[in-house]
């Protein structure tokens, strides 16, 4: 059997990065080794489609903590580093380096990888995903003033590029093949919205688009769309969505369907194996059922929640899902889900750069949106988070009257 | 050499609730909670985000930009993102105004 008091950890993103220095900080004392694919220690991707890509913040500030805190906390971090097999009868771990871990404990927090658009083209240079920090070091030096950028993808990752890239005065057009943006997250009026913000700083922005693919001499020069135009392109990035990476989960007999399915606890279908962040499928009791969540705060609670499993306090993960982004000076947040409501209300205008969606399911909250103009929306969506959180059935007429403060229908 | 500075009433912060006060070139979070006022440095300590645009629970700042909280009482950072203690400042109250020691 394997090492009681080990604990592994594949995967040094967010999510594996806050565990191994949660369990630590909590007094765990057994070993802990980290192994991440990447060079760089665990790190924030939600910086490297804004700050980092606009120059203002150097990459390695994006880092969870730095090197000499793994040392002293007496985490073994192994970079660029892969592991290829998982032994779970004597729980042991194979890396590719021919390194073996022994474990107690096995979390995986394999994270996930850009879905690829393969169209006749794509291997062209000047087309790139975006999901690591060196993807977003790259793209910062391509992304000269002047220069004409093509995203494909209308998600949060594609309009974050979007407004970064218009701040850097590059010409900036977002290619959607649904008929609107957002359309996986958002209900249609606070896309609309969206898509007006991105107007007014001069994104082109295009949606039902189909393409065709890519040409170009070495280097890309255009994206070819179905109905034959042909968008000019020094550079292009794919943003349309990720995939969870389950193949060692699967491979090594856990239980995978649309990411690793865990319970409440985070763990996995079979003993002593966790997992957590964006590689995660778990088992939310609020709803009733499996999901899979892509956020900071997903991967920064399930690892506070993997820690108190393993150290035998465990803490049921039920969160009400709740995400940032950041475009201009603009802020998007949303928490719970707008997918499959009955009925969408909203107060503010867009025009007053303060907006807010509220959905209901049958007579209970289930979902907000707030964009908004610094942080003006967040008071409002951290209140309405609190009453989906708190199952509330605030009356539709109060949500959309901005006189009634949110907070007195907590109370109500 | 520090000296105490009127921030309002006590009326003008609803309890459970923050306030920002500037003073020179700082900003500062003043806080009305069910354990009395407190203060802190103004401005978020894992991102450059003004606090006073947070919500307060209980004697908990959230920070509004990413959900970072700390405790109101004594500054402490209680949850990722932020790992950075947010400096505090001695209140007082007399004649229903809060004061303020910088």
């Amino acid at each position: 059997m394997g090492n009681n008091n080990s604990v592994v950890i594949i995967g040094a993103g967010q999510a594996g990065g806050r565990a191994a220095l949660a369990l630590r900080d909590s007094g765990f004392e057994g070993d802990i080794h980290l192994i991440g694919k990447e060079p760089s220690p665990p790190y924030n991707r939600p910086p490297l489609s804004k700050a980092v890509l606009l120059g203002k913040k150097p990459v390695e500030k994006t880092q969870l903590t730095g090197l000499e805190n793994y040392q002293e906390k007496n985490i073994q971090l192994h970079l660029d580093c892969s592991a290829t097999a998982v032994d779970t009868e004597n729980q042991v771990v194979t890396c590719t380096d021919g390194k073996r871990f022994d474990y107690g404990h096995l979390i995986f927090a394999t994270g996930s990888y850009p879905r690829e658009l393969n169209l006749p083209g794509h291997e062209l240079n000047g087309i790139t995903t975006f999901r690591t920090d060196q993807d977003s070091v790259d793209l910062s030096q391509c992304l000269t003033p002047g220069s004409d950028l093509v995203i494909i993808g209308g998600g949060f990752i594609g309009l974050e590029i979007a407004a970064s890239a218009k701040e850097l005065d590059c010409n900036v057009t977002v290619l959607e093949a649904q008929d609107r943006l957002m359309s996986r997250s958002m209900p249609e009026g606070a896309a609309a919205d969206v898509a007006h913000v991105h107007d007014q700083f001069g994104v082109t922005i295009m949606t039902g688009v189909t393409i065709q693919g890519f040409s170009g001499n070495g280097k890309v020069e255009a994206v070819e769309l179905a109905d034959g135009t042909r968008l000019k392109a020094d550079n292009v990035v794919i943003g349309i969505g990720i995939i969870p990476d389950t193949a060692l989960a699967q491979q090594s007999g856990l239980d995978v369907n649309n990411g690793i399915i865990t319970d409440q606890f985070t763990k996995t279908s079979v003993d002593n194996i966790y997992a957590i962040g964006d590689c995660a499928c778990t088992y939310l009791p609020r709803y009733d059922q499996h999901i899979r969540l892509e956020s900071s705060q997903n991967a920064d609670l399930q690892a506070a929640t993997v820690t108190k499993t393993i150290l035998a306090d465990p803490q049921a993960y039920n969160p009400v899902p709740w995400l940032w982004s950041q475009q201009y000076n603009w802020v998007i947040q949303t928490a719970g889900f707008t997918q499959d409501s009955d009925q969408i209300v909203s107060r503010g205008r867009v025009e007053d750069e303060c907006v807010v969606y509220f959905a209901l399911k049958g007579r209970h909250l289930h979902g907000v949106v707030g964009i908004g103009k610094g942080a003006t929306v967040a008071k409002e969506v951290r209140m309405a988070q609190m009453l989906i959180e708190h199952d509330k059935q605030p009356d539709p007429a109060d949500l959309s009257n901005p006189d009634i403060n949110l907070k007195d229908l907590l109370t109500a | 050499m520090s000296e105490w500075h009127r921030v309002c009433g006590t009326d003008e912060i609803d309890e459970e609730d923050v306030i920002q006060f500037n003073h020179g070139d700082k900003v500062y979070a003043v806080y009305n909670t069910e354990k009395g006022f407190f203060a802190t440095d103004g401005i978020c300590t894992h991102e450059h985000q003004e606090l006073a645009d947070g919500i307060v629970i209980g004697t908990v700042i959230e920070c509004p930009l990413h959900q970072g909280r700390f405790e109101i009482t004594d500054g402490c950072a209680l949850s990722a993102p932020v790992c950075i203690d947010l400096k505090t400042y001695p209140v007082k109250v007399e004649n229903n105004n809060v004061f303020i020691e910088l």
